[in-house]
């Protein structure tokens, strides 16, 4: 990307537009369930910037007081460790939504430059990025990360990077479709001729136009890599115990079931699935297509 | 070394713990074994093991009418199903194996001679230590030769037969002994520590007369001999069956069972099923008092529990502590415990700072949560370890190892004198090791108490045991088991100068000479004394925090009986039977 | 429709090799000696090399991955050093598992997620509508291994109504004998009814769970696909005509909806045929998905490519065969004319 292109952007960069029309009347009734997600959303946030300041600390045990059942002292009940589980998940919001957030908007500004390529140049440039993109959609994306932070080894960031790779192929088609569409449009002819680059035309023109639909899918795929991250962690791979991670607590909660002691798996599981749905109600309210 | 490797070899060929699958103890790459280390025996066991030249005469006679008796209700043996700690997923003998396919191995393979089993109140019977009677071998004799090594002589039993007919002789023994040494298998490594290095000292006199001669008197020589890895195996199938990139036959025998023991293998499934039929040329096959055994892996605990409980299953291995505590309150459950002398440790690298720091080391000690990680890792199921000489083997000195218990202000005393603050320590666990996960806990929390910050790291196996091998992990949990059970084997091997699993990388002189001393007693007294000061030693130098011995155990439904629990921790069927009409 | 078939092969072929390359060579900088691992932990170095020498280790890796290549063209992927069996023929044991339960989790997903979808589509805007768009969120927000866990804890701990999860039958049952590798199908035509009913037991709990999140994107594709539909000139046009509302629901709107929602089965099953390793692995599931986590597990190269192959091919075949189902379901489309979405 040439630095000269930079001044250009903000110039050029159209937000994405919520809805066609209809402006009057107020989001809440126009879009409900995306008001939900937002509402459900800003008390994770919420929960994850300032909880852990006010939970108990998130490894402190208390044998005697192993596995209570949800009280009014642990909303969540105690874990095998006597762990408050209420405290462990809002320790663990803040490391699932970040990882959530950020592998999105990786996986978004990696995948959309990779497309805009793609689709602008197209050729043999298109065809190998595209051969390459088909190859790595061909298994599951859940696969593909497993295996990726076996390679890398296990570590938060491991994690992060093997499930962005997983997710940037998604990014890579949409983009590419976009680009190739807004490549014949008339005012890229026109940029043409007004003596622009190529390099400059595609992100300046190209990239902005087709960054719509891709930040629907970021706020999808924000829901999923919070989904695949704690399966991961579920499966012992990558993030571990005794780390507070929704999946990690799931899956040590696991071991408490067969005794009546549900409270231990049920939370941290309910907390991965409402914060996944919250990124999805926008999502889907703002996009209605999924990759 | 060579020592070294055999008890480490036994540690990982008896499963490690009982309650996780997956058996690794320690991590080696053994260099070539230093044969001059081996010989390191106590005289007094020696002079016991000379005399005997025992014979099996006696106990055929005992046995007799066991024999008319199983003869006539022949038709009632029940058949056991059995679920193991792992899947039995490789049965070649000399290959590393789970424990599951170690207990396969033992129940089709017929090794020369057999432990003899004692009775316990409870019914379960006990492998003993001293005593030994024939198996393969009719009757057998072991001499002192004038080089110092024995001289052992073996009469194969005759009329013993391996599945497909194949008479058993004295070479089908010698076989199994010669592609130990020169095969591509592990087995081999351990035989110098016996005084066998090549294949000359096997000896096939006649088709069932046997001699084996080795170099040193070792008193492990009988215990050596009943291992399943020395069973006979089938010396025709093999040879028709080896290749020329394979010419031990490994890769014929992966699926396969080649023993004459009591059992063969008549369907090998391993995720689904491994059925064990009786082999009617085991030569003591009228006794068995089973019809067979199905093994079925059931990777779920609980579903293995509730298994049990229904009876659908007779015996269970690898049932983590916290069920076997829920199923302790289960009228049809039969849960079979015995204290070891083994040892789980939270060990501190002593060459990596701040852990050079023996008051840093002192607090760590200090702040285990001992009682805590028994009732709550192990839910009861282990005793306290109590130093590196355990509480439940000779000369623990209680006096010292009782003062390993958790007092954190103690802890903190130490801490301040140590001059460290704002410690952050690494603390590795086996991904394979779920009771160490645990265990890890409540050590980061008892430590953040003392305000030492803990990043609990949870390892692949492999991963673990490189990283300890290269002083990479400060602290780290993990444990022993020798069967060998001696009080200065045990402190030699793990916390002597240079030895290989000397993971805390402790060394001291005084330490290392009361070592070597009480190795070299026979006297009692001596042997305590010495045993005593090397412990108060370790306990003033803060080696490791003991954390736990556990149990052995084993889980039967309540109509099961003959549950046999020997030094190894490998599940045997031999005696194993249902109560009639139960 | 040959030359399009041409095609289509050849650039199946390139995906496939493209396949085989970039997983042969991700695992080969798979850290950890999977030769230890079958070693033990004890080996000496000599064991080592044998072994690396035995599964041919040893070799430099190009040399490595032409034998591979070799190999892999003759249908032979090589031996698991985990458990010393040919990887193919331990792929084919586990696959009908696989595919059983993918095949009535996406037959669970179908009956109840096109019925939804097209409900909401038929009263679009409703509180109807709103739920089954919530459900469909909820579906594809759900973690599978939350999901199984709980549906084992209230059928099987609480209530008891399903067996727990221990497989495909209960460990005490003789599976039927293998013919189409389906527990289900393989015990009806052995006629064992029993044995099929216990087999039907033994799916649901898995079944439901992945039928569940699958059913989410079958309910947002039927439900646009028929809005779409509804909202055409033709519709239109018949509903004017006087076409009743429910015969235009049903067979314009739903015939027009059918191809879309091919797709998406399409797209699902063949994200199912890799097995789901989670569902596989709390339902004790003898699966691929359970044999690639467990090779994974000890650096067991060869039957991990195996496996990512075997989905691979799997799922291309898919696609093609999709193709004739559209051109079955809609003559008016040509071969080679869809757009792969």
């Amino acid at each position: 990307m040439a630095a000269e292109s930079m001044p250009g952007r903000s110039r050029r960069f159209v937000p994405p537009r919520i809805d066609g029309g209809a402006e009057a009347l107020p989001l809440a009734s126009r879009k409900p369930l995306a008001v939900v997600g937002m509402a459900i959303l800003a008390v994770y946030i919420l929960l994850a910037a300032v909880g852990p300041f006010f939970v108990a600390d998130p490894v402190a045990t208390d044998p005697v007081n192993a596995l209570l059942p949800p009280s009014f002292d642990h909303p969540m009940g105690t874990d095998n460790f006597g762990r408050d589980v209420f405290a462990r998940a809002v320790h663990s919001a803040r490391l699932d939504l970040t990882l959530g957030i950020a592998i999105a908007m990786c996986a978004m500004v990696i995948g959309s430059a990779i497309g805009v390529v793609a689709g602008y140049w197209g050729g043999a440039v298109d065809e190998t990025l595209m051969r390459f993109t088909d190859i790595v959609l061909a298994f599951p994306g859940f696969v593909l990360a497993l295996i990726l932070v076996a390679v890398l080894g296990n570590s938060t960031l491991n994690v992060g990077v093997a499930v962005t790779a997983a997710f940037v192929p998604y990014f890579i088609r949409l983009t590419r479709a976009q680009a190739l569409s807004e490549r014949e449009l008339e005012y890229v002819d026109g940029a043409k001729l007004a003596g622009n680059r190529s390099a400059r035309v595609a992100f300046i023109h190209v990239l902005p136009n087709s960054l719509q639909p891709s930040l629907v899918t970021a706020t999808l795929v924000a829901g999923w890599a919070i989904l695949t991250v704690s399966g991961l962690a579920f499966l012992g791979v990558g993030i571990k115990p005794p780390t507070a991670e929704w999946g990690v607590m799931v899956s040590e909660g696991a071991r408490d079931i067969d005794a009546g002691h549900w409270w231990t798996s049920f939370f941290p599981g309910g907390m991965i699935v409402l914060a996944a749905m919250a990124f999805h109600f926008i999502g889907d309210e703002f996009g209605g297509r999924e990759a | 070394m060579a020592a070294l490797l055999i008890v480490v070899l036994l540690a990982a060929a008896c499963g490690g713990d009982e309650e996780e699958p997956a058996a690794t103890t320690a991590a080696a790459s053994p260099t070539t074994a230093a044969a001059e280390e081996a010989p390191a025996t106590t005289a007094a066991e020696m002079e016991e093991d000379e005399a005997p030249a025992t014979t099996a005469a006696e106990m055929e006679e005992e046995e007799a009418p066991t024999t008319t008796a199983a003869m006539e209700e022949v038709v009632e043996k029940p058949i056991i199903v059995a679920s193991l700690a792992d899947t039995p997923n490789l049965i070649e003998l000399h290959t590393f194996r789970t424990t599951s396919a170690y207990a396969v191995t033992n129940a089709v393979y017929e090794p020369l001679i057999k432990q003899d089993l004692v009775e316990q109140a409870n019914g379960l019977l006990q492998g003993s230590f001293v005593d030994h009677h024939g198996a393969g071998a009719e009757t057998f004799s072991i001499e002192a030769t004038a080089d110092g090594g024995f001289l052992a002589t073996f009469t194969i039993r005759q009329g013993q037969t391996f599945n497909d007919g194949t008479p058993v002789t004295a070479s089908d023994y010698k076989y199994v002994f010669d592609r130990s040494i020169e095969g591509p298998g592990y087995i081999g490594l351990l035989l110098p520590f016996v005084g066998i290095a090549s294949t000359d000292q096997i000896r096939v006199i006649d088709d069932y007369t046997l001699e084996i001669e080795t170099t040193v008197q070792s008193p492990l020589f009988q215990r050596f001999l009943t291992f399943q890895v020395f069973g006979a195996m089938n010396r025709a199938e093999a040879d028709a069956n080896a290749t020329e990139d394979d010419a031990w036959a490994f890769a014929y025998y992966n699926d396969k069972g080649g023993g004459s023991g009591p059992y063969w293998v008549s369907r090998f499934d391993p995720d689904n099923e491994v059925v064990l039929e009786p082999n009617p040329g085991y030569w003591d096959a009228a006794s068995l008092p089973n019809a067979g055994v199905i093994i079925r892996p059931i990777p779920d605990a609980n579903e293995k529990a509730r298994l049990i409980a229904a009876g659908e299953i007779d015996v269970a291995t690898g049932i983590p502590p916290r069920l076997l505590a829920v199923l302790e309150d289960d009228p049809n459950v039969t849960i079979w415990a015995s204290q070891t002398t083994g040892v789980h440790y939270l060990a501190m690298n002593q060459t990596i700072a701040p852990l050079d720091n023996v008051h840093v080391r002192k607090a760590i000690v200090n702040a285990v949560p001992y009682r805590a990680l028994i009732d709550n890792v192990m839910y009861g199921f282990a005793s306290p370890a109590g130093g590196v000489v355990t509480s439940n083997m000779e000369t623990w000195d209680s006096s010292i190892g009782d003062q390993f218990r958790q007092d954190l202000d103690a802890a903190r005393a130490h801490l301040e004198q140590s001059g460290m603050e704002d410690l952050t320590l690494l603390l590795g666990v086996r991904e394979s090791r779920l009771g160490d996960q645990e265990a890890a806990v409540l050590i980061q929390d008892a430590l953040r108490q003392i305000g030492v910050t803990v990043d609990v790291q949870i390892l692949p196996d492999g991963d673990f045991s490189g990283r300890i091998n290269a002083n990479e992990l400060p602290l780290f949990i993990h444990d022993w088991f020798s069967w060998g059970e001696d009080p200065f084997y045990q402190m030699r091997f793990l916390t002597t100068c240079g030895q290989f699993v000397n993971y805390a990388r402790f060394c001291d002189e005084a330490y290392d000479a009361l070592v070597q001393e009480g190795t070299f007693t026979t006297d009692p007294a001596v042997r305590q004394s010495v045993s005593s000061q090397a412990q108060q030693i370790f306990f003033d130098q803060a080696v490791w925090a003991p954390l736990w011995s556990s149990d052995r155990t084993s889980v039967t439904h309540r109509c099961v009986t003959g549950v046999v629990q020997d030094y190894t921790r490998i599940p045997v069927f031999t005696e194993m039977s249902k109560i009639p009409g139960c | 429709m040959w030359s399009y078939l041409g095609r289509r092969l050849l650039v199946s072929v390139v995906t496939v090799a493209g396949i085989v390359v970039v997983v042969f060579f991700i695992m080969r900088i798979l850290p950890g000696d999977a030769a230890a691992v079958r070693a033990g932990p004890y080996a000496s170095e000599e064991k080592l090399e044998q072994i690396r020498e035995q599964f041919g280790l040893s070799d430099p890796v190009p040399t490595q991955f032409v034998n591979y290549v070799r190999d892999a063209v003759r249908g032979d992927l090589g031996t698991s050093i985990r458990t010393g069996g040919k990887v193919t023929e331990e792929l084919l044991i586990r696959l009908p598992a696989s595919l059983e339960l993918a095949f009535y989790a996406v037959l669970l997903a179908v009956l109840a997620g096109v019925p939804v979808g097209i409900v909401a589509a038929a009263r679009r805007d409703t509180w109807i509508d709103r739920a089954a768009r919530v459900v469909a969120v909820l579906g594809s927000s759900m973690a599978f291994f939350w999901l199984g866990l709980m549906l084992t804890f209230l059928f099987f701990f609480r209530l008891g109504w399903f067996p727990g999860p221990v497989g495909r039958l209960a460990i005490t049952t003789e599976p039927p004998e293998t013919i189409t590798g389906f527990f289900t199908v393989d015990a009806a035509l052995a006629g064992n009814w029993a044995l099929m009913w216990e087999a039907f037991t033994y799916l649901a709990l898995p079944a439901v769970t992945v039928g569940f999140v699958l059913s989410a994107p079958i309910i947002k594709i039927v439900r646009s696909s028929m809005i779409e539909t509804l909202d055409s000139e033709y519709v239109r046009t018949a509903r004017a005509l006087g076409v009743p509302h429910r015969e235009v629901l049903f067979r314009d709107g739903f015939r027009n909806a059918l191809i879309p929602v091919t797709t998406a089965i399409g797209i699902i099953f063949g994200y199912m045929l890799g097995g789901n390793i989670i569902v596989e692995l709390i339902f004790a599931w003898p699966g691929v998905g359970r044999y690639a986590y467990e090779a994974l597990r000890v650096n067991d190269l060869e039957a991990l490519q195996g496996f990512v192959i075997v989905v691979g091919l799997l799922y291309i075949v898919l696609n093609v065969v999709i193709d004739f189902v559209y051109s079955w379901i809609d003559p008016r489309i040509k071969l080679g004319q869809r757009v792969v979405a």
